[in-house]
């Protein structure tokens, strides 16, 4: 499992993320819901090691990995699904989905690591020698998922998986992110909108201004007036609402 | 800290000269004139480089078209020197604006390239037309006047030589002090910063090159005489490279730095190593590279960071809100007052990037004296419309008016002086100067020193002054980019997401200098913010962008009820249809 703990970190001398707690449990789905600017892509990227914290611990499986560079922290097994669909647009489906195994070292059968992935999106079986690029946005992010998957890794951080899809597309996807937790992955997904991923979370954190605001399970949180207050910068912490 | 560096500088350029003279050693004493000739054009080419942000690897061209032109008017045409010494320089002084053209279009590297195709095409071209430059046979030029030596072994061409020096140093470090040069680099830091403080950035590289330009011309003029023989060959490109390596190697930026930079460069390869001829372009390559392995500030750059770091450590005195905010003498510009109730006026703006229409038809009016939010998503406009009005960014259509003036065609440096001042969403805080000078060239804009908020911090200007801004934490720089457009008097103060990367008591400091300058100088303030925690508390009226477009426009309690907007910050479904 994922733990972070008090986690602090910036860009240059512009401090972003102050104290982050967080644990994701294997099985699990945590989203991590925050508006603009709160910090949801910077604690992603802090977390898979693209961002040296300047505080602060993460382990994955008791290990200590905090600061670690991104790709033994990928060896380590986890894994950041940026946003953006970002895959290989010159490689084919099949060589973005090859790449995805490379790390796993042993020998493997391609086609058995990715039949549970053409089961959910056939469109990729149908496109295998397509180039990456050829593909839609909806395809791509489809294709980057997949190549997070077929890495079997313990973690998994997705980057706003909804980003730019049609809203039909985002079903499939997030139905994709469930089955996946289920197998016992560790699945962390940022949003910004509240409303997109709440359905498939079981821990919900709210994130505002590099601060865990908020945080509960998705049930308890799916009713709380104090998600959208937050969100509209609207008192916490016993603070005015107005001047 | 420049002071010693001037006098080392000085002092090597006189010793050089003056000791080989002593000696009657006439091969370091021609050495040492080169070496000091080539120091010359080194320090403008600092002074270009540091000073101006200018990328120049043509400077060598402009030092042999000086050389050349004197040669053939003298050595050809046979005028006396004096005569080619002028035509020289007017020659150098013709090539650096036709540099200084391209630097208003390209910079970094691109303006390099162009430099570069010059000082490429050069010699070629002095071989081309030999009729005119007696192409690869040469000028001689013989000057007994002025190269015989006189008294203690000195000639004519060797005061010269060090009076050009010795002058372009000086030079350098007066430019520094001036209000000029500080728009200088300030403009080469950032040039829209720059403009938001009333500097054209354009007509501050035309100076440099200009400047440079002379420096180099006089050094090429004096090349005639030093070596009393003029040929393409002399004027390669690496002669330009040398130049700009040699700025490199002794410091970019450092006063004697240049001084260093050659005699490194110049003298290993070419005397120390000289029976190595054949390999003096390796031995120059090493060298440089060495240095820089070593060196990676260049010489005299390193040294300077040692020594400051050492120095500074002692004393950073935090910039203190309480001072400014308790002054009693905070006060407003003194002008009439504003011909309009409305400061800014937004009417129909329209812009579009591509395919992407950033603005559309977006009408904005800002109460004078007022606190205006201006809140919406990522992508919804905010920047290209604070970039609108701070006339960064031309407008496709519609109109924007400052206190009741169309201002939306006016160039960005001209509105600071209509009263318009903006912030960064990056502070722009300018390194290379001291805090104290950072607040200074707010005030410098109005031409005057005196101003309330200095005096008000007259007690942190010694630690100020000897400290740079690179030791401030984001916050604090935050509050000196504030604080110096305040010295610039303008009563508009465009903010670009301010809280962006402060703490939560930050904030709620910012939030009190913002009501400060409302309610004490009463400056309007137009505030694009993500943070509508800030915005809530600090705002009189808030607009809410959306995909270029004003959706929605009320005093705070209305905007935060709309729903509406509450839909477009959280992402609930209602707002999928827009």
């Amino acid at each position: 499992m994922l733990r972070v703990a008090d986690l602090h970190a910036g860009y240059g001398r512009v401090p972003v993320l102050r104290g982050i707690d967080l644990a994701a449990r294997p099985g699990e789905i945590l989203l991590i819901l925050g508006p603009n600017g709160a910090g949801k892509s910077t604690l992603l990227r802090t977390i898979a090691g693209f961002i040296r914290p300047t505080a602060g611990r993460v382990e994955l499986d008791g290990r200590d990995i905090t600061g670690t560079a991104p790709e033994e922290v990928t060896r380590a097994g986890l894994r950041l699904v940026l946003d953006g669909h970002r895959v290989f647009p010159r490689l084919t489906v099949r060589d973005n989905l090859r790449l995805g195994v490379a790390f796993r070292g042993r020998q493997f059968d391609f086609g058995t690591i990715v039949a549970p992935v053409f089961e959910v999106f056939p469109i990729l079986r149908d496109k295998l020698h397509a180039q990456a690029r050829d593909l839609s946005g909806g395809q791509q992010q489809m294709l980057a998922l997949a190549q997070a998957f077929v890495a079997q890794p313990k973690v998994l951080l997705c980057d706003e998986p909804s980003l730019g899809l049609a809203q039909a597309l985002i079903p499939p996807i997030l139905a994709f992110l469930r089955r996946w937790a289920a197998q016992g992955t560790a699945v962390v997904i940022v949003e910004q909108q509240i409303e997109v991923a709440l359905d498939i979370a079981d821990q919900v954190a709210i994130m505002e201004r590099g601060a865990i605001q908020l945080a509960g399970t998705a049930a308890e949180l799916k009713r709380d007036k104090r998600v959208q207050e937050i969100y509209l910068g609207l008192g916490e912490r016993g603070e005015p609402l107005m001047p | 800290m420049a002071r010693w560096q001037l006098v080392l500088g000085i002092l090597g350029v006189a010793i050089s000269i003056v000791l080989p003279a002593l000696l009657g050693s006439a091969y370091w004493a021609h050495n040492f004139l080169v070496v000091n000739l080539f120091v010359t054009v080194a320090v403008m080419q600092n002074m270009l480089l540091a000073d101006a942000g200018q990328v120049s690897f043509g400077q060598g061209a402009l030092f042999g078209l000086a050389a050349t032109t004197t040669g053939i008017v003298t050595g050809l045409w046979g005028y006396g020197y004096g005569a080619g010494f002028v035509a020289g320089i007017a020659a150098a002084l013709v090539l650096g604006l036709l540099f200084a053209l391209p630097a208003l279009r390209v910079q970094g590297y691109y303006l390099g390239f162009v430099t570069l195709s010059a000082a490429v095409v050069f010699p070629q071209l002095l071989v081309a037309f030999d009729s005119l430059t007696n192409g690869i046979n040469g000028i001689t030029v013989s000057l007994p006047g002025l190269t015989q030596a006189g008294r203690a072994g000195l000639s004519w061409t060797s005061l010269l030589v060090m009076a050009t020096t010795i002058a372009a140093l000086l030079g350098h470090a007066a430019l520094r002090g001036t209000g000029t040069g500080r728009r200088m680099r300030v403009a080469s830091v950032s040039p829209e910063a720059a403009m938001t403080l009333g500097i054209a950035p354009g007509r501050l590289r035309f100076l440099a090159f200009t400047l440079a330009a002379l420096g180099t011309g006089i050094a090429g003029a004096l090349y005639v005489p030093v070596l009393g023989f003029v040929s393409p060959y002399a004027f390669r490109v690496d002669l330009s490279i040398f130049f700009f390596f040699s700025v490199i190697v002794g410091g970019s930026g450092e006063l004697a730095g240049p001084v260093i930079g050659v005699w490194i460069l110049y003298l290993v390869p070419n005397a120390i190593l000289a029976q190595l001829s054949v390999y003096r372009l390796l031995a120059y390559g090493m060298v440089a590279l060495l240095i820089m392995l070593a060196f990676p500030d260049g010489v005299v750059g390193s040294v300077v960071k040692a020594l400051r770091r050492r120095q500074m450590r002692a004393q950073i005195a935090p910039i203190d809100l309480a001072a400014v905010l308790q002054d009693e003498n905070a006060q407003a510009r003194n002008t009439a007052a504003p011909t309009a109730a409305a400061a800014i006026t937004v009417q129909g703006a329209r812009k579009r990037f591509d395919r992407l229409l950033a603005l559309s038809d977006v009408d904005l009016t800002v109460a004078a004296g007022r606190v205006h939010g201006l809140v919406g998503p990522n992508g919804s406009g905010k920047t290209t419309l604070l970039n609108v009005i701070s006339g960064l960014i031309r407008l496709d259509g519609g109109e924007v008016r400052l206190h009741g003036a169309v201002s939306s065609r006016l160039p960005a440096h001209r509105l600071a002086a209509l009263g318009l001042g903006r912030t960064f969403q990056t502070p722009r805080v300018f390194e290379d100067m001291s805090i104290w000078q950072n607040l200074e060239i707010g005030a410098d804009l109005r031409g005057t020193r005196n101003h309330w908020l200095l005096h008000a911090l007259q007690r942190f200007r010694p630690a100020w002054t000897g400290n740079r801004p690179d030791l401030l934490a984001h916050a604090q720089r935050r509050v000196l980019e504030t604080l110096r457009m305040v010295a610039t008097d303008a009563d508009i103060l465009l903010l670009d997401e301010p809280a962006a990367g402060l703490s939560a008591e930050e904030r709620r400091d910012f939030a009190t200098l913002i009501r400060f300058l409302r309610d004490r100088l009463g400056k309007t303030i137009l505030l694009v913010e993500h943070d509508l925690h800030l915005v809530w508390r600090v705002a009189d009226r808030i607009s809410v962008l959306d995909a270029g477009q004003i959706v929605a426009e009320g005093a705070p309690a209305e905007i935060a009820d709309n729903p509406r907007v509450r839909a477009l910050f959280t992402g609930a479904a209602d707002a999928a249809g827009r």
